[in-house]
Parts: structure tokens; sequence; C-alpha cells
């Protein structure tokens, strides 16, 4: 979700300023170059803050439980992906 | 010089009658060989009329796309949108293949990875490159081109990168092939369509693709009795929702605007089917795409309209935010409160009862994030380049044989895949063709249907965005070659308006002649006629 309010923030912030009746002419390549590289480097800074936090997933508690089942099984059998967790039941 | 009837000859008017004998025989000779080659044709077809009617239509649309490429791009972006790629068994357009393969189409054709849509784009192009060569046509400029070209060549760049670090061509090719679709069409759409009324014939076409849309999604969803039943995942296709939110909201600007009165009525007609089509979907994402389009919407507005927008939505947020606030906790599929589940669903994130049966669909995103994330702090300044698996630290429920290498987050999956640089200048290219679409909306002040058509293209833009990154749209080919259209228009509208601040009077805004020119009080006075 973070990422959609950066992108529409700086919409807003490039659209914006390119569409009032005051502006001259669009904002200057260099600006924009700007704007890109500070959103890259954000969403890095994000990747490098979540990846610290693994996501908690109940492989095998909740929904389509055999059709989990069924594809971490295939995986095994496939070797991919890397790590498969243990069935706890 | 008076002729017999006494008109003088510039009062003589071309008629059949007096067409030379020699272009009657060329006529004559031309009809005769083409009835001659249709015979040859259907004797070699063994006498199939079926087939025979087949080949000599497919040469019929090379000849109009060679000929006539305008007419070539409506059909084009006509089929585009109102077939699917992705084609369900209940689907309208099943039986038509225009996404797939001449291999899966004619068994017989091994390894022939070209697909109708690229042969109908390849038509185009070479009657493109005649009408260049023969008429010697300035080329217009193309919104953002210098970014464009930048996007490409990191494009071809983390392709040969990728294959460098051990990924396979065809896979890479997956990727990208949509978004040469996207920068093809932004290269051709304004070379061809150089008027206003073209762009209003284009802008046709699209209304009638996604009406058809809008009406098929909306039959199989009433037929079902208004539910989900029988769709499998919701009815129509993933992409169909996002696209539809951006007729939505061109019909908005239309209404605002209060032009071009017959494209508003049929869009006035069109716009419940295409909202019942957008619930009908069963997108999550198509309500983050209305919201994002909506708030573009009144972004891009003058102040003056701003404020007039702004006493109208204030109300309309208390009156969705009370009934969102209702039906929170809704597990119904009725039309009415499905919106409101959608929503829930979306922000439920990892709440099992609160995401219910999306449940599995926000679990395999969030894991596929992971698993991005990771493979970006790895290697953060290039990326893994194009063509190779996605690393899966943690295991995905996957669906499919290419979710190994393609995954729902699109955006993410850009930073992945060419890290910071590719990504900087993913962005810096989307950013761009944003400030020109703003800058050409200020211009066109007096011009209130072009600044509609680029409310549409800034929608589409948004749309592209947003919807990528939650599902698998910046890769999709109808997502793509409609962006890729209306940015071409984009750049058609800019060049109108340079034309008219350079003040040009041979080339006017509109294809038609120029009206104030014709005035009758603007006339010159005939020369006085003297009697006797």
């Amino acid at each position: 979700m973070i990422f959609i309010v950066y992108i529409l923030s700086i919409l807003y912030t490039v659209v914006y300023r390119a569409s009032r009746p005051k502006a001259a002419a669009p904002p200057s390549k260099r600006r924009i170059a700007l704007f890109a590289c500070a959103l890259s480097l954000l969403m890095l800074g994000q990747s490098y803050y979540l990846v610290r936090t693994p996501p908690s997933v109940d492989y095998y508690g909740v929904g389509w439980q055999g059709f989990i089942r069924y594809l971490n099984a295939r995986f095994a059998a496939n070797g991919v992906p890397n790590r498969i967790p243990e069935n706890p039941q | 010089m008076m002729d017999s009837r006494g008109r003088s000859p510039s009062m003589q008017f071309p008629s059949h009658d007096h067409r030379r004998p020699d272009s009657q025989i060329f006529l004559w000779l031309l009809l005769g060989a083409i009835a001659i080659s249709i015979a040859v044709l259907n004797l070699a077809l063994d006498g199939n009329v079926g087939a025979t009617l087949g080949l000599v239509l497919i040469v019929a649309f090379i000849a109009i796309s060679v000929f006539r490429p305008s007419i070539s791009l409506y059909v084009l972006i006509f089929l585009a949108l109102a077939v699917e790629q992705m084609t369900q068994d209940y689907s309208w357009t099943g039986r038509f293949p225009y996404y797939s393969n001449l291999s899966n189409i004619f068994p017989s054709l091994t390894g022939l990875a070209i697909n109708p849509i690229e042969l109908h784009l390849l038509c185009i192009i070479v009657g493109l490159t005649i009408r260049f060569i023969i008429k010697r046509e300035n080329f217009v400029r193309v919104i953002a081109w210098k970014q464009l070209l930048a996007y490409i060549t990191a494009i071809i760049f983390f392709i040969l990168y990728g294959l460098l670090r051990g990924g396979e061509f065809l896979i890479s090719l997956w990727e990208t092939r949509a978004i040469i679709y996207l920068v093809l069409l932004m290269v051709i759409v304004p070379q061809i369509l150089r008027t206003q009324d073209q762009v209003r014939h284009m802008i046709w076409m699209i209304i009638a693709g996604l009406g058809f849309r809008a009406i098929e999604v909306t039959t199989h969803y009433v037929g079902a009795g208004f539910s989900l039943q029988g769709s499998g995942n919701g009815w129509g296709n993933h992409e169909d929702s996002g696209i539809l939110a951006t007729l939505v909201v061109f019909a908005l600007a239309m209404l605002l605007y209060k032009v071009d009165r017959k494209q508003r009525v049929v869009l006035m007609i069109l716009v419940p089917l295409m909202m019942v089509s957008i619930i009908a979907s069963d997108r999550r994402t198509a309500y983050a795409v209305m919201g994002g389009n909506l708030l573009l919407f009144w972004v891009i507005q003058g102040p003056v309209i701003q404020r007039k927008i702004f006493s109208y939505a204030w109300k309309a947020g208390i009156v969705f935010a009370l009934y969102l606030g209702a039906f929170w906790n809704t597990n119904s599929d009725n039309i009415f409160l499905a919106p409101a589940k959608a929503i829930r669903e979306g922000f439920a994130g990892d709440d099992k009862a609160a995401a219910s049966a999306s449940y599995t669909s926000n679990l395999y995103r969030q894991v596929e994030n992971y698993d991005l994330q990771r493979m970006i702090t790895e290697r953060p300044l290039l990326g893994t380049g194009y063509g190779g698996k996605i690393d899966y630290y943690m295991p995905v429920p996957v669906e499919w044989d290419l979710g190994f290498y393609i995954t729902h987050n699109q955006i993410l999956s850009v930073l992945a895949k060419t890290g910071v640089v590719g990504f900087t200048i993913f962005i810096f290219f989307y950013l761009s063709v944003a400030s020109e679409i703003g800058f050409g909306f200020k211009n066109a002040v007096n011009n209130h249907y072009m600044q509609a058509v680029l409310v549409l293209v800034a929608a589409g833009m948004i749309n592209h965005l947003i919807f990528s990154f939650f599902d698998i749209i910046l890769i999709y080919y109808r997502n793509n070659v409609y962006l890729g259209v209306l940015f071409g228009l984009a750049s058609t509208i800019l060049d109108l308006q340079r034309k008219q601040s350079e003040d040009v009077p041979p080339s006017p805004i509109s294809g038609r002649p120029n009206k104030e020119a014709q005035h009758w009080l603007l006339l010159q006075p005939p020369e006085k006629a003297v009697i006797g």
C-alpha cells in the first residue's frame, strides 16, 4: 500500500504542477529524474525494512488447505522452491 | 468559353459518362484477374468455400491495413478490447484467437511464436512506412520520447543481462512482449491519427470495445442470477474491471465538460453496465483503481472546478463511509454489498476471519512480496535481469507454471529484476508522460473534448500503475495495447496544440475544412459582372 501512496503523491506533484493554469512549462527532466531516484531509494529502503520480518503464514490451517498441501507436495517433488515447511499435523 | 449547354468550363462536373475508356478497361481487367485468382484459390483449396472466403478476407484486410492504416488501427483497438486474452469457457470471443500464437491455432506450424495481433501490427507498420515514403509526411513528436528511448534501451539491456546470468530467452520474451506493444503503439498512433476527428473516431472504437465487454460481463452476471457462481474467479477477465474504471472516469469528464453529445449519451447508457461489470468481476483492485482515478480527476482540474467537485465529493464521501461502516462485516455477494465486502477483504491483510474467502489470495501475494523483497536486497543495483526464475525463499501456492517466473506484484518485480537502475528509468518514463499529459491538459483549456481525452489517458496510466501493484497487468497484452493507444492519442493532442500555437493555417485542428474560413461573412465578394 505504501507504494500506492508514493505513486499517487508523486503523480499529484507532477500532474498538479504541470496542469496548474499558471504553469509555463512542464516540470523539468532533472526534477522528474530526482523524483524517480527518490522513489526507487524509498522502495529499496522499504524492502530492506520489511524483509526483516517474514509474514506469518499458516500454510495448513486455513483456506484451500488441500490445495496448498498438494502444491507443497508438488514443490517438494520438483525441488522448488527452496524450503518447504513441515506440516504441523 | 461556354459549352453547348451554356456552362463555363469551371461549372462542368466530372461524371461517370466522361470516364476515359482505357480506365474502364483497366477496371474490368482488374476485376477479372481478382475473380480468376479467387477461382484458382478455391480449386487449390479443394473447393472449400469457407477457407477461400477466409483467405480472401485476410488478403482484403491486409490491403486495407496497408492502404488505410487508420481504419486498421481502429479495428485493432476494438478487437484488443473486445476479445479476451485469457478466455473462459463461457466467453463470447473464446473462439477468436486474437492473442494466441499461430502454432497454437495451426498445430502444423510448429514453433511459430507470432500471434494475429502482431501480424495486424505488422500490416499497419508496413502501411505506415509506405505512406511515409510516398507522401513524405513529417514525423509527429512522441511524448517523452527521450525517456521512452531510455526505457527501451533498459529493457534490452536487462534482457541481455538476464541471459548472461543464465536466464532463458523465451521467458524474457514473455516478460517483455506486451511492453513492446505499448512502445510500438505509442510511436505508431500519432503518425497515423493526426486530426481531432481521428482522435474522436478512436474514442468511439474504445467505447465500442469496452461497451461490448460491459454488455458481455453483465449478461453473464444477470444470467447467473446476480451471483458469481459458475464464474470461476469473478466474471470476465481480471483486467476488465480496471480498464472499465478508466472509462467511467472519462464519462465523468464528458459530463463535466458537456462535450460531444453523442458520445456522452452512449457513455451514460453504458456506465450502469460498466459499474455492474466492475462489481461482477470481483476484483478488489478495481476499487483502488477507481479511487486513484477519481483522485487524479480532481487533482488535474483547475482550482474553480476543484472546489466545485469537492463540494459534492465530501458529501458523497460521508455517504460512502456510512455505507462501508454499516456493511463492513457483510459476507453477502449481493450486488449492493459486494463493494463493501471487497474493500474490507483488501484491507484485511493476514486477518483470516476478515479476509474470509480471499485469505489464500492475500496470502500468496504476501509471500510473493516477501520473496521479491529478499531478491531486491540480495541484488539491489541491477537485479536479476529478465528471463530468470523467482527466488522462492518461502513457498508460494502457485497455480500455473509461469508463476515460477512472473509474480502478481509487477512493480516490485521490476525492482527485483532490474534493480534500482532499471526501476528509476521505469518510473522516470511514466512520470515524464504524466507531466506532459498534465501540461497538455492545461493548454487544452479552450478544447474541452481534448481535456476529457487527456483525463482518459491519465486514468489509463493510473490504472496501469496501481493494478500492476496487485496483479499481472504490466505484462498483459490488452492493457499494454490500450495504454499504448492512449499515450499515442496524447501525442496527437499535444502535436495539434503545438501546431495551433505556431498558428499554422493550412493544418487546422479538425480534419474538416476550417469552418471559420468558410463562414459566409469572411468569403471574398464575387467579382462584379459587367452586363452589356
